[in-house]
């Protein structure tokens, strides 16, 4: 069930309805059934295995919280980890490393014959896991006592505008909103119904309606031209932040509109000047879980070993690495994170000679903005590529010329092209006030024209073609 | 990873949303949500006032723009614009693929090749007649015609010529379209006027269930101002045409407004799409559908009907672009087991090959030569020969 389809608006009329007139605990009951109802939309059998994750930790989180014995402690978390991440391998990685095994085993002369399992993946299991993974931490570290209400445990795994494509929630942040009463606020609803009116206007107008063009370079095994990769990519950065901070708009809508709280995924990522910068404006939520869960722990465990910049710099690598591998199954996403990694042991390591730190401060920051951006594109153009063979295929077709006569990708459609201007004129905006909600501050007759030029642009682009959200993979 | 993420992790940066909510509060909020609202309302009008005049009675009358602001016009509408635009040229889309005996008898009457398609057959035959000028091509089609079409201008164009082949055009982007009776059904962006006739799978065998009341342009002409003409030729639509809906087909009032014509094109278009998804998965046809069975079952038909009257049959495979060899996959057995000749278009120009296509998706020339070679390679192979 796609947010922006017919049947989502079906979907959400009839949980909000029922969400308004309920009472807390009530309303807990329907959100977890609405929630497993919007899963099990694509695809009932993973029911099962969204329960179980929930079940199992909800068990260990009551016996880490029930026990003093820090052997103990460790053990449970440990079957958490264990039987969490082992989903997850199963269902994402099994393929792409036996395959690879067997891959090596051919080069270097040994015959293993293999068939690669036919392995649906479940939507958004990469999300859901790593928020359950992070809940089991957090109680083990003992940041949180686990909720006393199975249901409630259950609907933070569950909640269904978070639950395929994230924002990933923390524990600490989401639960206790489950847990104790919520407010519906008027406030709260309209800035739930503009964010929805926002994300939607990203996802059909500007993402879906760029997927055909880029989609058309990148799926073309031949016949493209470099500048036909160059421009494709371009508007691919743009088209993954629609289709991804759009998601995630909605995704806090809706939630604003039943009175929760989510975090935010995106504050203006292309105006980021470094590396260390860039991961704290995009998919903050993954960048942050990252950096509490596996960086910061790998930093301590070097800097123990010796103080070198060796063990001072793996960490961002192996960190970035990781996260390249939690987007998927593939060596692409592998060198994607190794090229981010890399970029921040680059721009780190460019902070210690005085010479070039004066040089840096002395060049305006939109040199910063505008190199990094660059340096943003070729990342995903390593993300969107189908194989490194094709990464290799289209920086050879760059490199054969990149005259503009030679442009033979399709033009986006109007409602596009009339929409990249207001979202880059939002997005300036946004960051010039450094929060989005900028528009708050205008008068009421500035901001009704803003809505209502929104309101139309997103009735142009619903006749994109519609696609479903490229994060919904992971 | 960058430590100093802490410094915006994402639940400051919520804290920064609600620092921003104190001021609104100052104001009474449904006083302010009402005039915001309002406004909204207001510049949604001024947007209606200013397109109704800016594309009506100004330059911008003929842009871009405002096509693509009129795309959501009901089909009935656009084609009665059609019909009434003056000094309409002989080769306009008002006139073309009518499955018209008089229309066909302008055509050769003892052609070498006959064939029956759509606008890319039509440009092999097109390849064709510059590389054999003296070969006498005989042409039958619709833009973006269905096989339905085809094998029902074949049964209207059969006792009016000799012909020693045939070649059967099919799209890998039209298969689902055997369903219908006009292409507006599920493409109602740019209207298709013409209509062809639905046929049905009985028992294995291909049945007529309906024709048009309308099958000529001049008959359009008469019947799209007549309420109770078109009216009938709606009912046909409603009871056979698998894709009609009434909402995107017909007029009301939503075609004069830019909202509402917004909403039928984005709706109408997601009809289509989700038609379409029924029929053609990622891993190709659905074999199970009726359209599927259908179209294999016209293919065998009509190249039966062929084999009969002593014609010798080719059967072309267009894959459009981007698109996989689902076609050939679909029919492959078809072509195996009845032993007819035919061309994939997949084999020398692949679909994901860029450089192959034009700008309005057609194949570049170069390909449209390779295609009526293969086909004159074809029509020469020895057991072909007289």
């Amino acid at each position: 069930m796609l947010f922006n389809s017919l049947e989502f608006i079906v979907f959400l009329t009839v949980v909000y309805g029922l969400y308004l007139v309920l009472p807390h605990r009530a309303q807990n009951l329907m959100l977890l059934a609405a929630s497993y109802v919007f899963y099990g939309w694509w695809d009932w059998r993973f029911l099962g295995l969204i329960f179980f994750t929930t079940s199992l930790d909800y068990w260990v989180s009551l016996k880490v919280a029930a026990t003093q014995n820090e052997r103990a402690k460790k053990a449970y978390l440990s079957i958490s980890i264990v039987c969490n991440l082992g989903l997850l391998a199963a269902f994402k990685y099994f393929n792409f490393f036996v395959q690879s095994f067997v891959d090596m085993a051919t080069k270097v002369g040994v015959q293993v014959d293999w068939v690669p399992l036919h392995i649906i993946l479940p939507v958004g299991i990469s999300f859901f896991t790593f928020q359950s993974v992070s809940y089991s931490i957090d109680v083990y570290r003992g940041h949180l006592q686990p909720p006393r209400r199975f249901v409630d445990f259950a609907l933070f795994v569950a909640f269904f505008p978070q639950l395929v494509a994230g924002p990933i929630q923390r524990a600490t942040t989401l639960m206790p909103q489950v847990v104790e009463p919520r407010k519906v606020e008027l406030d709260q609803v309209t800035r739930g119904a503009f964010l929805i009116l926002f994300g939607l206007f990203k996802k059909t107008v500007i993402a879906d309606g760029l997927a055909t063009g880029v989609n058309t370079v990148y799926n073309a095994a031949t016949g493209v031209t470099g500048i036909d990769v160059v421009v494709a990519t371009y508007l691919f950065v743009i088209q993954m932040y629609c289709d991804f901070s759009g998601y995630t708009d909605i995704a806090r809508g809706v939630s604003k509109l039943m009175g929760f709280d989510l975090s935010k995924n995106f504050m203006t990522p292309f105006y980021a000047a470094s590396p260390s910068e860039y991961w704290t404006r995009w998919h903050i939520s993954l960048s942050s879980w990252v950096k509490d869960y596996v960086y910061m722990p790998l930093a301590l465990r070097y800097l123990r070993k010796g103080d070198s910049k060796l063990n001072e710099y793996r960490p961002h690598v192996y960190a970035m690495v990781l996260m390249g591998l939690w987007h998927g199954a593939a060596w692409t996403y592998v060198l994607w994170g190794l090229y981010h990694g890399f970029m921040l042991v680059i721009w780190d390591a460019a902070k210690l000679p005085k010479a070039l730190k004066r040089f840096r401060k002395r060049i305006p920051r939109p040199f910063w903005i505008g190199l990094y951006f660059h340096i943003t594109a070729i990342s995903l153009l390593l993300f969107r590529a189908s194989s490194v063979g094709q990464i290799g295929h289209l920086f050879r077709t760059i490199g054969r010329g990149l005259s503009p006569q030679n442009l033979t990708m399709p033009t986006p459609p109007t409602a596009t092209m009339l929409g990249l201007p207001v979202l880059l004129f939002l997005d300036f905006l946004a960051f010039r006030n450094s929060s989005d909600l900028f528009y708050r501050k205008w008068p009421d007759a500035a901001r009704g024209a803003l809505v209502a030029v929104l309101l139309v642009l997103v009735l142009m682009g619903w006749s994109n073609a519609p696609a479903e959200f490229i994060y919904f993979q992971f | 990873m960058p430590p100093q993420s802490s410094s915006t992790s994402s639940s400051e940066a919520e804290a920064a949303e609600t620092v921003d909510a104190p001021a609104r509060t100052a104001r009474p909020a449904w006083r302010s949500l009402a005039r915001t609202a309002a406004w909204c309302a207001v510049v949604l009008v001024l947007f209606e006032v200013l397109t109704a005049v800016l594309f009506t009675r100004t330059r911008l009358a003929n842009g871009s723009l405002r096509k693509f602001l009129w795309y959501g016009v009901s089909y009935e509408q656009k084609v009665r614009e059609l019909v009434h635009t003056p000094n309409l040229p002989p080769r306009s889309i008002l006139h073309a693929g009518w499955i018209d005996p008089a229309a066909y008898r302008n055509q050769p009457s003892e052609p070498e090749l006959t064939i029956y398609g759509m606008s890319f057959s039509n440009n092999t035959g097109e390849a064709l007649k510059e590389l054999r000028p003296d070969m006498s091509v005989r042409m039958i089609g619709g833009p973006g015609a269905p096989l339905s079409h085809a094998y029902g201008a074949y049964l209207v164009d059969r006792p009016l010529r000799r012909t020693r082949f045939a070649m059967v055009g099919v799209t890998s982007g039209a298969v689902q379209e055997v369903l219908l009776m006009n292409r507006g059904s599920l493409f109602a962006d740019a209207p298709f006027p013409y209509f062809f006739p639905r046929f049905e799978l009985v028992d294995g065998k291909i049945v007529k269930v309906a024709d048009s009341l309308i099958n000529t342009s001049d008959e359009l002409r008469a019947a799209i101002d007549d309420p109770v003409l078109w009216g009938k030729q709606l009912d046909v639509l409603a009871a056979h045409d698998d894709g009609y809906r009434r909402f995107y087909f017909a007029s009301d009032w939503l075609d004069y407004s830019l909202l509402g014509r917004l909403v039928r094109r984005g709706l109408s278009k997601h009809h289509a799409q989700a038609y379409t998804t029924r029929i053609l998965g990622p891993n190709g046809f659905r074999r199970d559908h009726q359209a599927v069975q259908l179209f294999r079952a016209l293919l065998r038909q009509m190249v039966s009907d062929l084999r009969t009257e002593n014609v010798q049959p080719i059967v072309f495979l267009y894959a459009l672009q981007g698109q996989s060899n689902h076609l050939f996959d679909l029919v492959n057995d078809i072509l195996r087991d009845d032993k007819i000749p035919y061309v994939n278009s997949f084999d020398l120009c692949r679909p994901d090959n860029l450089a192959n296509y034009v700008p309005d998706m057609h194949f570049i020339p170069e390909c449209d030569t390779a295609f009526a070679k293969r086909v004159l390679a074809l029509m020469n192979e020895p057991e072909r020969r007289p």
